[in-house]
């Protein structure tokens, strides 16, 4: 039996499916699971040992020394970032007062509810998953490094010495574990401390508020990524505001929104591009049966001046 | 409360079925407490998950022990009850078995928080489990909101490690499993059975404070350790590696403690001149600052026998059978004081003889008595005489009011 | 190589040129086989340089002339300014192969380009596929357009060398059949032209609206495509007088003052409409309050704006400036200049990288490359213009 509500659902389907291309061209961001992961990383967890570097290093096979090279806590005196070697660094930065340990701050793609980077890849190399990570495809890249130029928080990294198969280099959440063999990633696998915490990204959201509740006097209380740039796969938690911490200080909107309703907003369905072109054709024709008329009325003089000649 | 406790009630009126009533409770208890229970471990969603007996009230709500609520075990257990050492190896994976000093660190943890420092919850009754009881190896397995065992176990050990040295490389624990010429088993022999070494703390601490009026506060270290009992904890809690250890280099001296607040916490009730004064302040004198001399019977108790817990100091009436409560029936045993009680005098109430419980007043015949014609096999010379013989006899003489004359030895003729 | 002109082919400054264009493919190379880290500043911090700035943002810009001409001649039907559409023509032509070449040098994985055809892969939402993909039909639309220039030239004069001589007839019909469709479908290329230039002009403004915590306010603003367009509008006009000055010079011809200063009554308006899309989007945002700061950005914004829209605007508001060859052939370059330095603002001076040590400076080689695509445009400018009737012949006038 078809019940009332049955009617409408079907009714909306039907709407929605006639719909389904300007839904499409006009969504804000990508198709999103519910149950999407993420990773929650406690800064004042972290002990800056670096095993992450190494165990993502290893994961993504890229050169890197003997785990207890590692150790060197020399690298701290600079402030370091991501490049094409390595996907994620620790920075250390100074105690709050001599109570306070130092913050060690992990530093790698953000993974964005609604990524800038993919947003301005032209031939989707890089693509937001569904269940988080944002994946990419050297098979599919042209190289034009706009991804770089978009990401708000300057991760991508580009492998320029290659001169003929460069690949954009950033962390995919080891997207061949986390999205294949539903592993977590490799550095959140080493973390010694458990400062990074894999699982769904709501679920994390909550155990992140419930230490901050816990702990007022041990946290901020802002979760970094709950809404910066309209969201982040990754969520930090911090001793001071993240901007002391070389986090962006970026609006809670993805800037993809923006650029994006630009896009849909002349080329939605190729109307602006057909209204261009119909006002075209119309100037066309006006300027064209001016034109004439015009000649005519200059015939018709140059005939009467003949004609008054004769 | 009294929403839940009247869904309780109608619902008990109604016979409804228990499974029905635990829901309504659920639905409709009284703190929102439930909420990020329903992920614990081992819970059925009953009410016996979180309280010990069937009907808990707001008073008692008889809540079952839980780590991140408090209740835990607060007693002290003895360095000696733990293990030597712990060998962790539930993990290695890519390194080899951690051995952890465990009499080490307990000896340490008792200076500052004791036990509880990385053992956060205990039972009631004292009983300690173990760190994977709780967190297990597989983070899959475990809360979002707990660490796994791995967290578990690196959180209580850098923590501390950290604050003590600043070092996080990981050598200092571990061993890596592949590591070429390395041993097989980590070589623990420097550590086990190390204890912290014991501290040599000042009997007697004198600060000097800025107040013209009582510039003095003087503080019996020996005293609270020695007499009152205390244990490092009571007033060590708060206190971090770092309070005495500063990177690698040896503490100078033993930690001074914020001792506003420690002292505070148990003499808050105390008007200044407690612990400030003109001139440092002898030892504590029971007798001198109460009246009531411990010796010879009392000088062995402790202070809690009396005066219960430290935090919760209780004054005594005074009223012996307040602690001897077994004497209500007259089962004091008066010999015990030297004088056994006649048959004549056994029936007396205490109070007869000692006006005003005064017990450090000792009775005198007299008080009773007005002629001194005791009987002639009076029990009383034999024991006055005891008394002169053994003591200096200047207490019995004035008791009896009456010369005594010291009797011929009977084995003389 | 017939010469239609007064001058040899060859001279100091083609030369000069030459051996421009040289070590700039010089460089090309280089680049192929050593990569981009090789040869330019690039890094992580700014991943886009001198050669998007320059060789593909400036370069498509400055092509803006070919569909604002056309427009002008063609759409409005003010057919006294066919003088200029042919030249504006190959300019565009030459411009944007130059910007798409200057594009594949910069990929690092130039090969992967045919990706933007092959459906399943390109993304809708890229304001770069949308840039690359009106530049690609753009281009085809331009050699189209170009064709009949092709079949003026040969049409009745195909003589091809030894064997191939056979081949004449059927080459001199397929010239007649393309002259003739040509003729007749001209108008949908000139109108799909105009169309398609707006958006991919306008596109390039929203590259940069997706990093609005990099470029400076002063350029940043969700109104920058709107501004780019409006901008390729004036410098399209300018940019026609300024080149058909310099090919007058070279080729020794008389300036075309008669035809250049009417069209340059416009500039003034379309600069005018320009800079107030600029000011009135700068009050709305505030962000006038930037200029007070003394920053290499600021001056560059000022030079940008005084230079290269209110002076030239003002200056062309003269009737007497206008008919100046010198004023007038002065206010374009300004316009052009203006024009291009506001495209290298938004790429590369105005792009602040979130955490470079050191600002980006481009490198040798980087402007070796960018100068010797510039030359080798030149060169490839001139020798069409001596083979093929592009410039407007002395007596005569073009047909439609």
């Amino acid at each position: 039996m078809v019940t009332r509500r049955d009617f409408i659902k079907c009714a909306g389907g039907a709407v929605a499916a006639l719909g389904g291309v300007e839904t499409a061209l006009a969504s804000t961001g990508p198709h999103l699971d519910p149950d999407r992961v993420g990773v929650l990383c406690d800064f004042t967890l972290c002990i800056g040992c670096r095993r992450c570097e190494f165990a993502c290093a290893e994961e993504a096979g890229l050169p890197h020394g003997e785990l207890r090279a590692y150790d060197d806590t020399g690298v701290f005196a600079a402030t370091r970032r991501p490049d094409a070697e390595s996907l994620t660094v620790i920075n250390r930065y100074p105690a709050l007062s001599a109570d306070h340990k130092p913050l060690d701050v992990k530093v790698n793609c953000l993974h964005c509810e609604h990524p800038a980077c993919v947003s301005a890849c032209p031939v989707t190399a890089l693509q937001k998953n569904a269940l988080g990570p944002v994946t990419y495809d050297p098979w599919r890249c042209i190289g034009c490094r706009y991804c770089m130029v978009a990401c708000p928080f300057q991760i991508p990294a580009y492998e320029y010495h290659d001169a003929t198969a460069p690949r954009v280099m950033k962390c995919t959440l080891c997207q061949d574990r986390t999205l294949e063999q539903g592993r977590p990633p490799a550095c959140v696998e080493i973390c010694p401390q458990e400062a990074l915490l894999y699982g769904s990204r709501a679920s994390l959201l909550r155990v992140a508020k419930a230490r901050i509740e816990a702990h007022p006097d041990r946290y901020v209380d802002h979760v970094y990524g709950e809404t910066e740039a309209g969201g982040t796969s990754w969520l930090y938690l911090a001793d001071r505001d993240f901007h002391q911490l070389d986090l962006p200080e970026v609006a809670s909107t993805s800037p993809a929104e923006v650029t994006e309703s630009i896009q849909h907003g002349i080329f939605k369905g190729f109307s602006g591009p057909l209204m261009l072109a119909a006002l075209v054709g119309v100037i066309l024709k006006s300027a064209g049966a001016c034109e004439k008329c015009e000649a005519e009325a200059a015939a018709r003089n140059e005939a009467g001046k003949e004609a008054d000649h004769e | 409360m009294p929403r839940y406790l009247a869904i309780i009630l109608g619902l008990t009126l109604l016979a409804a079925p228990a499974a029905a009533s635990d829901q309504a409770v659920k639905e409709a208890h009284p703190h929102d407490r439930l909420h990020g229970h329903s992920e614990v471990p081992g819970a059925k969603g009953q009410c016996a998950d979180c309280h010990l007996c069937a009907e808990p009230t707001a008073e008692d709500p008889c809540m079952v022990s839980c780590a991140r609520h408090g209740g835990q075990f607060r007693g002290v257990h003895e360095v000696a009850e733990g293990p030597g050492v712990v060998v962790i190896d539930q993990l290695a994976a890519r390194y080899e078995p951690v051995v952890f000093a465990h009499e080490l660190h307990a000896s340490m943890a008792a200076m500052s928080g004791g036990c509880t420092n990385c053992h956060h919850y205990s039972e009631d009754s004292g009983a300690i489990p173990t760190c994977r009881q709780c967190h297990a190896a597989d983070r899959s397995e475990v809360d979002l909101s707990m660490p796994a065992l791995k967290g578990a176990y690196h959180r209580q050990c850098m923590n501390c490690h950290l604050d003590w040295s600043g070092d996080n490389s990981c050598d200092f624990c571990h061993r890596e499993a592949a590591e070429p010429g390395a041993p097989v088993a980590h070589d623990a022999t420097d550590i086990v059975g190390i204890p912290h070494p014991v501290i040599e703390a000042v009997a007697t601490y004198t600060y000097e404070t800025s107040h013209a009026d009582a510039p003095v506060v003087t503080f019996h270290h020996s005293d609270h350790v020695d007499v009152f009992g205390q244990q490092c904890v009571d007033c060590h809690r708060g206190d971090s590696c770092k309070s005495c250890h500063h990177g690698d280099q040896k503490p100078a001296e033993h930690a001074r403690l914020d001792h506003v607040t420690s002292c505070c916490a148990c003499h808050g009730e105390r008007d200044c001149n407690f612990c400030h004064g003109r001139e440092p302040m002898p030892r504590f004198d029971h007798a001198l600052s109460t009246g009531f001399d411990l010796a010879p019977y009392h000088a062995g108790r402790a202070c809690q026998d009396c005066h219960g817990d430290p935090r919760a100091f209780r004054y005594p009436s005074g009223d012996c059978a307040e602690c001897h409560i077994h004497w209500e029936d007259g089962g004091f045993d008066h010999g015990i004081t030297g004088l056994v009680l006649s048959a004549d005098h056994e029936e007396n109430d205490c109070s007869d003889c000692h006006v005003d419980l005064d017990f450090a007043r000792r009775p005198s015949c007299d008080d009773c008595h007005d002629d001194y014609r005791f009987p002639a096999e009076s029990p009383h010379c034999e024991i006055c005489l005891n008394l002169m013989n053994e003591g200096d006899g200047r207490a019995a003489a004035p008791s009896c009011g009456h010369e005594v004359r010291r009797p011929v030895n009977p084995g003389r003729p | 190589m017939s010469n239609r002109h007064a001058v040899p082919f060859v001279t100091p400054g083609v030369g000069i040129l030459m051996a421009l264009a040289a070590a700039g493919l010089a460089v090309l190379a280089a680049r192929l086989f050593w990569g981009l880290g090789a040869v330019t500043n690039l890094d992580n911090q700014y991943p886009w340089g001198l050669w998007i700035g320059v060789d593909v943002a400036t370069g498509v810009a400055l092509a803006a002339g070919g569909f604002t001409t056309a427009f002008v001649a063609h759409v409005m039907h003010r057919h006294q300014y066919e003088a200029i559409v042919r030249p504006a023509l190959l300019t565009a032509m030459l411009g944007y192969t130059f910007a798409g070449l200057g594009v594949c040098v910069d990929l690092g994985r130039y090969y992967n380009i045919w990706h933007f055809f092959v459906p399943g892969l390109p993304n809708g939402n890229s304001a770069l596929f949308e840039v690359g993909m009106c530049v690609c039909i753009y281009l085809t639309v331009l050699y189209i357009e170009f064709l009949p220039v092709v079949c003026e030239r040969f049409r009745g004069r195909v003589k091809l060398p030894g064997a191939l001589g056979n081949l004449d007839g059927f080459t001199e019909g397929l010239l007649r059949v393309v002259d003739r469709t040509m003729d007749r479908v001209i108008t949908v290329f000139i109108v799909l032209g105009v169309v398609l230039s707006c958006a991919h002009q306008s596109s390039l403004g929203t590259l940069m609206v997706i990093a609005p915590t990099k470029l400076h306010p002063l350029w940043h603003s969700t109104v920058l495509p709107l501004q780019f367009l409006l901008s390729a509008f004036a410098v399209g006009l300018a940019m026609a007088i300024f080149e058909s000055f310099l090919a007058s010079r070279s080729l020794k011809r008389p300036y075309e003052v008669a035809v250049l200063a009417p069209l340059s009554r416009v500039l003034p308006f379309l600069l005018t409409v320009y800079f107030a899309a600029k000011v009135i989007d700068m009050a709305n945002r505030g962000t006038y309050a930037h200029l007070a700061e003394l920053t290499p950005q600021t001056l560059s914004w000022l030079a940008e704006v005084g230079i290269g829209v209110v002076l030239p605007a003002a200056l062309l508001m003269t009737h007497r400036l206008r008919r100046s060859p010198g004023w007038l052939f002065a206010a374009s370059a300004m316009i052009v200049g203006g024009v291009a330095l506001n495209r290298l603002n938004v790429f590369v001076i105005g792009y602040k990288a979130p955490y470079a040590d050191t600002a980006y400076v481009p490198s040798i080689p980087e402007i070796l490359l960018t100068v010797g695509f510039i030359s080798l445009l030149v060169l490839l400018y001139r020798a069409f213009v001596f083979i093929f009737p592009v410039l407007h012949e002395e007596g005569e006038s073009h047909h439609a």
